[in-house]
């Protein structure tokens, strides 16, 4: 694990926070699918890339900071509950699944690891859709989002099955 | 990846199918069905939904404002001032169940029997 305090460190983690920003940018030019809520997930390209490589609390810095500035510049803030609950519960799922795998060979497993996340991003989201507009009927929409999800799950899961190992690499080159 | 997983992965996928089909199998009710708004979680209005029923409306409240159009037995919001158009561009609801829902201006419309 890094140190921290590194220059490294803090610049990794800038950079991967900038690419989350940008991948949330771009999910904001794709229209809007009739469904709230549901979304590629660009963005969990970066969660779960941190989550293998640097692990559960700065994916979660990561997480936090994406979601309340991409709020603030692309959304509206009353959107920031909707994405951080999706997130931190897609997140923490995630994290106990890769607990299951060496990291290093988890392979096509990433995408499983992926599309539970996304599962489990959509039914966060329609949770507290349902606690902000006090109404069980969004219940709904689940089957939708769920079936949206694998799909989108296993597309982030492929994007991440590839670019994992040379992302790896370049975190170790240099690193002391 | 590995069997189990894809096998976790299919049961999932079938939960939300057949949940879907039993949605809708469900739907095909005999009773007559009503459109119901709801704002804020609060009850706004409901209106029994006929084939020969065609009016329009507009919910305007703090929050903003939604173009509803009722006629043919469905319903849809046509016109809104949100900021992510979702309600704009659900597919008009028809169905028991079938919702329309604008999360900015949380709106509900949805199709309910009745009771
Ligand atoms: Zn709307």
């Amino acid at each position: 694990m890094m140190n921290r305090k590194s220059p490294r460190y803090i610049s990794t983690m800038a950079m991967l926070i900038a690419v989350a920003l940008i991948l949330a940018y771009v999910e904001t030019l794709i229209p809007a699918l009739p469904i709230p809520g549901a979304k590629i997930g660009l963005p969990n390209i970066v969660a779960l890339l941190a989550l293998l490589t640097l692990g559960f609390a700065d994916a979660l810095v990561i997480l936090f900071v994406r979601a309340v500035v991409s709020s603030l510049l692309f959304t509206s803030v009353m959107s920031l509950a909707y994405s951080l609950a999706g997130g931190i519960l897609s997140l923490v799922v995630m994290f106990l699944l890769t607990r299951m795998y060496k990291k290093e060979q988890i392979g096509f497993s990433v995408l499983f690891v992926s599309v539970m996340g996304a599962v489990a991003h959509s039914t966060g989201q329609v949770l507290v859709a349902m606690f902000v507009m006090s109404t069980a009927s969004l219940l709904y929409y689940l089957p939708w989002l769920v079936v949206i999800s694998v799909i989108t799950g296993l597309f982030v899961g492929l994007v991440v099955y590839f670019v994992y190992r040379p992302f790896q690499r370049v975190l170790k080159s240099g690193a002391r | 990846m590995k069997k189990r997983e894809i096998i976790i992965i299919g049961i999932i996928l079938l939960a939300a199918v057949g949940a879907l089909v039993f949605m809708r199998l469900s739907s095909a009710s005999q009773n007559q069905l009503y459109v119901k708004i709801t704002v804020d979680g609060e009850l706004y209005d409901t209106i029994p939904l006929t084939d020969d029923l065609d009016t329009e409306f507009t919910i305007s409240t703090d929050l903003g404002e939604n173009h509803v159009v009722i006629k043919n037995g469905t319903v849809d919001v046509d016109w809104a001032d949100c900021a992510n158009q979702v309600c704009v561009n659900t597919k008009s609801a028809e169905y028991l169940h079938d919702t329309i829902v604008c999360l900015p201006h949380k709106l509900i419309v949805e199709i309910v029997d009745g009771e």
